[in-house]
């Protein structure tokens, strides 16, 4: 039986660490081709079955205990996020004190274009529009009972043209990148620019 | 490490079969669990049991066969 998270560690002799957070409809593998970018860092890499806790009784309960029973390195981690990861990533920031750069903040956003985002998971995935239909509104409900608070240990890194979402960027700690939902190479250079 | 014992523990730890046919002349794109998710894993497995750092996206993409990751660790 596949584990509702799992974690990959790579680069294990590098002192600092960074704790990777994917989306919905990825996998760990979503890293893959930003891998270079981190070389001089340990990377904790999580893959979270997301679908799995939105099926589950008390499913808040048990992803934030399955997310609170990972061994994470504790010294000099900071954890990166993207899309529906950094709703994870926020909670775990107040759990355990990480410095948390989110890309793409889906929480403190609205989603538009639903459609076309059907249509795109629909196309590049093979999944049925009603299926990917379904599980976006589980997500959504799952995602607001999720957030907590927003802290100074939280940054933003929002793309100049999201396809997906309109993002609240009135909040402090909110940076622009170059970039869409999904490319997001300029924002993971602004932050480990920022975290050197 | 035989290369024997190498094809067992990628066969194992990164396509996480036990069942099922698998050798040298294995094509990738054949095997399901081969994602990356799975090059990931890979990644990881040649840096904990081969001390191999030097694996990246841009050579695994040029990975066709079973036998070319054995070659790489050579």
């Amino acid at each position: 039986m596949i584990p509702n998270i799992e974690y990959t560690i790579i680069n294990k002799s590098k002192p600092d660490t960074i704790i990777l957070i994917h989306g919905l409809y990825a996998s760990s593998g979503y890293w893959l081709e930003y891998l270079k970018l981190f070389k001089n860092y340990k990377l904790f890499i999580l893959n979270i079955n997301y679908d799995k806790y939105i099926h589950l009784d008390n499913s808040l309960d048990r992803l934030r205990s399955d997310l609170l029973s990972l061994p994470y390195p504790r010294n000099n981690s900071i954890i990166i996020s993207h899309s529906l990861g950094t709703v994870i990533s926020n909670f775990l920031s107040q759990k355990l004190e990480f410095l948390s750069f989110e890309i793409c903040p889906v929480y403190i956003a609205k989603r538009i274009n639903s459609e076309m985002f059907i249509n795109d998971i629909n196309g590049n995935m093979k999944k049925s529009k009603t299926s990917v239909k379904n599980k976006l509104t589980s997500v959504d409900n799952f995602l607001l009972s999720m957030r907590t608070t927003i802290d100074s240990k939280i940054s933003f890194y929002i793309p100049k043209s999201d396809q997906y979402f309109n993002y609240d960027n009135s909040l402090l700690n909110s940076y622009f990148f170059l970039g869409d939902h999904y490319k997001i190479s300029e924002a993971l250079k602004i932050i480990l620019s920022k975290a050197k | 490490m035989t290369q024997s014992e190498k094809l067992q523990l990628i066969k194992e730890e990164v396509f996480e079969i036990h069942t099922e046919k698998f050798d040298i002349n294995t094509e990738l794109s054949s095997i399901d669990n081969w994602d990356s998710m799975a090059a990931l894993v890979l990644i990881s497995v040649c840096e904990e049991h081969f001390n191999r750092t030097d694996l990246d996206g841009n050579i695994i993409k040029n990975f066709k066969t079973v036998d070319d990751i054995l070659k790489f660790l050579e």
